[in-house]
């Protein structure tokens, strides 16, 4: 225990970037409507001064089975925590990376589908949508 | 962290190897993903003081290379990342010195591949694995 919390210490001295805990996301549900063409995510990823850093990359691993997905850039505002030096980008419209999911027209029922997001400095995120049609 | 400094300077003083504590993380490869061909930026790692003045280029060594490609280390610029409990926090807003990590699988080669580096700060070292998606 006591090495454990000298190697902290350590580490806060001095004061590296570490990569950890990278779970995979949790499935994040959204409603649509049927046949309506909806913005269901906005990435991005931004300097401290609310520069595009890079545009996220979007690849579809699983595509839904009742509808299609797409993806181009577009502008949103950005979600940063408060606990981000970013945070005060929040207010601005900013460039980013918009995906869409489309049903079939006339299906109502649950859909889902996995895309990766590729981050500035190669990180990715591999997140489940579970779509619920109206 | 005095008795630290002491005994690296004792040890420097006698040319022994001063053996730093490791935080190992090999279990928990970070993912990451990478284009066919492309040098690919995977990483940046920064050794700052409170200040935000840098205090080394942590070095970077090799202990699993990738079985389809090469990685590559270079100097260069990034905005830190520290948590906000960090008393380095608010260096994140300015760019500072930054060792670099990329990868470049072999051309045309598309799966997955995986590497170990050893990053070596002034008071610890890092051992990180990566796991890459080559698409």
């Amino acid at each position: 225990m006591r090495s454990l919390a000298s190697l902290t210490t350590a580490i806060v001295v001095a004061g590296c970037v570490v990569h950890l805990d990278l779970e995979k996301d949790k499935p994040l549900h959204r409603a649509v409507h049927t046949g309506e063409r909806d913005q269901v995510a906005f990435f991005y990823s931004l300097k401290p001064m609310c520069e595009v850093d890079v545009l996220p990359e979007i690849t579809v691993v699983t595509a839904p089975g009742h509808g299609n997905v797409s993806f181009g850039n577009g502008q949103d505002y950005p979600d940063y925590s408060p606990n981000n030096i970013r945070y005060d980008c929040n207010k601005q419209l900013v460039q980013g990376t918009q995906l869409f999911y489309q049903s079939a027209a006339d299906f109502q029922g649950a859909d889902s589908f996995v895309v990766d997001v590729r981050f500035a400095n190669s990180h990715v995120r591999t997140i489940t949508y579970k779509i619920a049609v109206h | 962290m005095r008795t630290l400094f002491l005994l690296a300077a004792a040890c420097e003083l006698a040319a022994c190897v001063v053996t730093l504590p490791a935080i190992v993380d090999t279990s928990r490869p970070v993912p990451k993903e990478a284009h066919s061909g492309e040098n690919a930026k995977i990483a940046f790692f920064v050794s700052l003081s409170r200040s935000c003045r840098i205090r080394s280029y942590p070095e970077v060594r090799i202990q699993q290379p990738p079985l389809h490609g090469s990685i590559t280390t270079a100097v260069g610029q990034d905005y830190p990342n520290y948590s906000q409990d960090n008393p380095r926090y608010a260096c994140n807003a300015t760019l500072a010195g930054s060792r670099q990590l990329f990868y470049q699988s072999a051309p045309d080669f598309h799966g997955d591949d995986s590497f170990i580096i050893d990053v070596r700060y002034p008071e610890h070292r890092h051992i990180i694995k990566y796991d890459v998606e080559v698409r």
